[in-house]
């Protein structure tokens, strides 16, 4: 009895000297009497490698490996066999089996996976089905078929394209997983798998491509057994030509201006640079005008930036900034330079100051100096070209007094104005020495001629 | 007749006296110096430094005082003057000085710093001289208020939040958003003080950023002033 009992037990003990385990990655699970390849999508792979143990005290032989069904194949020649595998086998002692499902059609699909052993053996039915892949298609931000190409995206610019993937299948489908490959791409957002497409049902996720540098990047999109190409090129940042905007049309002397830069659409990147503000004078009489500045920096530079997204240019830190336009008749430009590789060319204003007739901008007459009349007149001559001026005096009734004096200080002004760059206002005091009693004296009224034309002080009464 | 002799005199006399570069006044920029400011409504240009270390300064039609940490400085001389900043008020070749961290009042004259007796309630926002005396333009809970030296009101302000400055015959002050003058608003925001640059004009400090206001009658204009190169 006790024979008869040994002899039943111990096949039994020699079968379970091997396992059978299928690897995923870096785990294991056990494999039973059968093992789940799941849907594949036909005319795909999908592979599942399965490692023989020996978990007995003594070797075992195998002697045959066989797949007995269709669909499944062996996707790597067997090793060489008869194989010892040694008693309690370690993960470099084992027996690898690459087993392959590629459906050809949506039916479902088993076979046989049987490892014969000298000592007992061990066997597992594979099953599988082959469904149609769900369909992929592409929205905005790439193209619309396989392989998906992002085209051109500024360098560090993120651009994502939206996707559909549409179970077009009469039964349901599962996604197991979805892994986006490849530098420079990241995704999918919008979805986690596994998750199961009903029927007509889609799901929408993206993927995005922010390019590191500016070179062509590939990647691949899995959609369980599907591989779809994903493409796209990095391509240099372009800051769009920056706009120079004023608050005029057209500037005259003596004025301040106020300058905005604004980004067409809005800045792709951080950028920084400089206004830059050049004078040319018309006349040949002076070289420059110092007044000619950006006031904030009381220079003629001053330093711009943008920041990514950004559709205004801080100056010196501020929304706008003001200038002035100076006293002298000329050409004031202004340029935009930055390192930034910018699409077109650097913006340049030009704004032509013309000449003017005298600007006279505050006077005074007075009779307290005793012997004297005073004329005091403030202004600026653009032209540099004063230097007549007539005055008409009236009594403080309103009546002229005489025809009237002119004079010529021509030769006055042009040695002021004589190497200066700071401009042309001036300030001049004309002096009428007066005998005897000066009380009915009122008014005067001084014209002072330039090659603009003649310019009134309108009537200055006597203090 | 005899008119008419007096002009012939000058029609055949007169003479142009000289030209030189106008100024607007002198203004107290950020680092503490004083320059002058030349040039024309809009179109001006800032002179070098005069005088450095300053904290508070002021010009009439005929001179300046600054005031440094410990003295009132003129070009006709200095004297020692309570610490911090100071408001001023000319009269003639005189002038007003008031000491707000001490809250004393004092007179200038010849270089000669006199401390007059004062009783003034309230924060001191500006002051001019009237008649030989002062008028303080002051804050107080109840609201602004035009003061003379003996604490009686001789008008009052419309309610700011901003500096007020007092003009010969009316009244400068700032809204979060505006300068008011003579009932006109200029936009300007973040003005924090004034100070007098010469008799027409006013430097007004908004932000980082000095500008100037014409506050002569009819002709009330704002403009900025440069920067200085640093």
């Amino acid at each position: 009895m006790k024979t008869l009992l040994l002899v039943v037990l111990l096949p039994l003990a020699a079968e379970a000297q091997l396992a059978m385990y299928a690897v995923n990655g870096a785990t294991e699970s056990t494999v039973g009497s059968s093992y789940q390849f799941g849907q594949v999508a036909i005319n795909t792979s999908s592979s599942v490698q399965f490692q023989i143990f020996n978990t007995g005290n003594t070797p075992v032989t195998v002697s045959a490996v066989t797949l007995g069904g269709t669909g499944f194949t062996f996707e790597y020649p067997l090793i060489q066999l008869p194989l010892v595998i040694p008693q309690n086998s370690t993960v470099t002692q084992t027996l690898n089996i690459w087993v392959s499902l590629t459906p050809t059609s949506t039916a479902s699909f088993n076979a046989s996976l049987t490892i014969t052993a000298t000592s007992g053996g061990i066997s597992t039915i594979l099953i599988g089905s082959g469904v149609t892949a769900p369909t992929l298609t592409s929205g905005a931000g790439c193209s619309g078929s396989a392989p998906f190409n992002w085209g051109n995206v500024p360098v560090a610019s993120a651009s994502s394209c939206t996707f559909a993937l549409e179970n077009l299948n009469p039964q349901a489908v599962t996604v197991p997983s979805m892994v986006v490959n490849g530098l420079g791409f990241t995704g999918p957002v919008g979805v986690t798998t596994p998750f199961m497409l009903q029927p007509g049902q889609s799901a929408s996720f993206s993927v995005t491509f922010t390019p590191p540098a500016a070179i062509a990047y590939s990647g691949t999109l899995l959609i369980g057994t599907q591989s779809y190409g994903l493409h796209g090129t990095g391509q240099q940042a372009l800051l769009p030509t920056p706009a120079l905007q004023f608050d005029s049309a057209s500037y005259s002397s003596a004025q301040q201006g106020v300058l905005t830069v604004t980004i067409p659409g809005s800045s792709p990147m951080a950028a920084t640079g400089y206004i830059n503000l050049t004078f040319t004078p018309t006349t040949a009489a002076v070289k420059d005008d110092s007044e000619i500045v950006f006031l904030a920096s009381g220079s003629r530079t001053i330093p711009f930036s943008v920041t990514a997204g950004a559709t205004t240019a801080l100056l010196s830190g501020e929304n706008s900034a003001t200038f002035q336009t100076g006293t002298t008749e000329g050409t004031i430009t202004f340029t935009l330079t930055t390192a930034a590789a910018m699409i077109g060319n650097a913006p340049v204003k030009q704004f032509t100051i013309g000449g003017t007739k005298v600007m006279v901008d505050s006077t005074s007459a007075s009779k307290e100096r005793a012997g004297f009349l005073d004329i005091t007149i403030t202004g600026a001559d653009n032209t540099y070209s004063a230097g007549a001026m007539a005055f008409a005096f009236l009594d403080t009734s309103g009546n002229a007094i005489g025809s009237g004096a002119s004079a010529d200080f021509t030769s006055t002004f042009k040695t002021y104005f004589g190497g200066k760059t700071a401009g042309s206002a001036f300030r001049t005091l004309v002096s009428f020495p007066v005998t005897g009693s000066v009380a009915t004296i009122g008014s005067v009224t001084v014209t002072l001629t330039n090659a603009a034309g003649v310019a009134t002080t309108g009537s200055l009464t006597f203090q | 007749m005899k008119i008419l002799t007096t002009f012939a005199i000058c029609a055949c006399a007169w003479g142009q006296s000289g030209i030189d570069r106008p100024q607007l006044g002198k203004m107290l920029d950020a680092s503490g110096a004083v320059r002058t400011v030349y040039g024309i409504v809009a179109s001006v240009t800032l002179g070098d430094p005069e005088q450095t270390g300053v904290v508070s300064q002021a010009c009439s039609k005929t001179f300046c005082l600054a005031k440094t940490e410990t003295a009132v400085v003129s070009a006709s001389g200095s004297a020692d003057a309570p610490a911090g900043p100071a408001l001023f008020a000319f009269d003639g070749d005189a002038a007003f000085v008031w000491f707000p961290r001490s809250r004393q009042l004092a007179q200038w004259q010849n270089g000669v710093l006199a401390l007059i007796d004062s009783t003034v309630d309230g924060e001191v926002l500006s002051m001019r001289a009237c008649a030989g005396s002062v008028e303080f333009a002051v804050r107080r809970e109840s609201g602004e208020w035009i003061v003379k030296l003996d604490g009686s009101v001789v008008d009052s302000l419309p309610r700011s939040t901003g500096p007020v400055m007092l003009i010969p015959g009316g009244v400068v002050y700032a809204t979060r958003e505006e300068i008011v003058i003579r009932g006109l608003r200029i936009p300007l925001a973040r003005v924090t003080s004034f100070s007098q640059m010469s008799a027409g004009y006013l430097q007004v400090r908004a932000g980082l950023l000095d500008y100037v206001l014409r506050v002569e009658p009819g002709r009330e204009m704002l403009f900025q002033l440069p920067g200085v190169q640093q």
